[in-house]
């Protein structure tokens, strides 16, 4: 029923029931048209939906119960005590603690695989693995007189345990010294050292003088390791190379000795 | 801060030694053993091994630190570790 925009009556005017300005059009068949409208979003009809609605200052919302997980996406529903969200797959109890790896969920404090860990707590080394490479002593290839020349002087690959992760490789290159058995006995010579794990520059020594030693067995160490491997082994490669040429008096050419040492440290939390 | 490469490395010890210390490098009295080394990693620390007659390794260390202090666009991101 059309609604009828109402009248102005005037003086002495004769009110019909039908017809327009009657009873029937301005009273009867208007309170129909109240009483029986659609809310279509026609002007005076009102919309059945709400846009651009801003909630603020609200002191809580209740949701009834429906005795069912929601399954429509998108929405927020209350099943018993709990509180779902349908995401389009499944429905997320937001309210249930310590679900499943894997699903999202709050979290109480712990140490088990679904739980999480306190923000103070702690990590301890579940042990310390050292290889049997303690104290190997190390021999480079020989350099000659007048040499200036690049070379490897120790390559050592250690695999590494990857169940779990967490593992510090430490190598250490100590006591190293040039070695001659030239009759002009032990001259000082100058080499550049540099350090690679797997394949990347870590550290390197220029200038490093033999006369960093004292004496034989005392020399200088190169110490330079790195940890928190992650692959499957690691590589370390010490090379050396002669800043200033070899001296002549090295008649039998010059190699590099020094000793190595390796632990690795397997750490668990 | 970024691990430094092998590039930059090599690049500051050439640098302290050939070109900051230069006067110092060319007087080494090689028959005595004398020596001015420097050793970098990756980490950004850099350290001076210094044998030199007339020479202090705190010297050096405190000559190479004002450098610093004062701009070198050469030690820009490296660490001066004093006390070798």
């Amino acid at each position: 029923m059309a609604w009828t925009a109402p009248s102005t009556w005037t003086t002495g005017q004769i009110v019909m029931a039908s017809g327009t300005d009657s009873l029937n059009e301005q009273v009867r068949d208007n309170f129909l048209a109240l009483d029986q409208h659609a809310h279509t979003g026609v002007a005076g009809d009102g919309s059945s939906t709400l846009t651009g609605i801003s909630i603020s200052n609200v002191s809580g919302y209740q949701f009834a119960d429906q005795s069912a997980d929601p399954n429509v996406t998108g929405t927020l529903q209350r099943n018993g005590a709990n509180l779902l969200y349908y995401n389009g797959t499944s429905a997320i109890n937001l309210t249930a603690s310590d679900q499943a790896v894997g699903t999202p969920s709050l979290r109480t404090l712990g140490t088990s695989g679904t739980v999480a860990a306190a923000g103070d707590h702690t990590h301890t080394i579940g042990g310390t693995t050292y290889a049997n490479f303690t104290a190997i002593g190390i021999t480079s290839p020989q350099w000659n007189n007048g040499a200036t020349n690049l070379q490897t002087v120790d390559t050592e690959t250690q695999p590494t345990t990857t169940t779990p992760p967490n593992e510090t490789v430490h190598m250490n290159y100590n006591r190293i010294l040039a070695y001659s058995t030239s009759t002009g006995g032990y001259v000082t010579e100058y080499f550049d050292l540099m350090l690679y794990l797997d394949g990347v520059l870590v550290s390197s020594t220029s200038g490093y003088s033999t006369a960093l030693q004292s004496y034989i067995g005392y020399g200088a160490q190169f110490n330079a390791a790195y940890g928190a491997i992650n692959n499957s082994s690691v590589t370390f490669e010490f090379k050396a190379q002669p800043d200033v040429a070899i001296q002549p008096i090295q008649n039998n050419g010059v190699t590099i000795r020094c000793l190595k040492s390796l632990n690795i440290m397997h750490i668990t939390t | 801060m970024a691990n430094k490469t092998e590039a930059e490395i090599l690049g500051i010890n050439a640098y302290i030694r050939q070109t900051f210390f230069a006067t110092e490098l060319a007087k080494i009295n090689k028959a005595k053993g004398e020596f001015l080394a420097t050793q970098a990693d990756m980490f950004g620390k850099v350290q001076l091994f210094v044998n030199i007659d007339g020479e202090t390794t705190s010297d050096l260390e405190t000559r190479l630190q004002a450098a610093q202090d004062n701009g070198d666009s050469n030690l820009v991101g490296w660490t001066i570790v004093k006390g070798s």
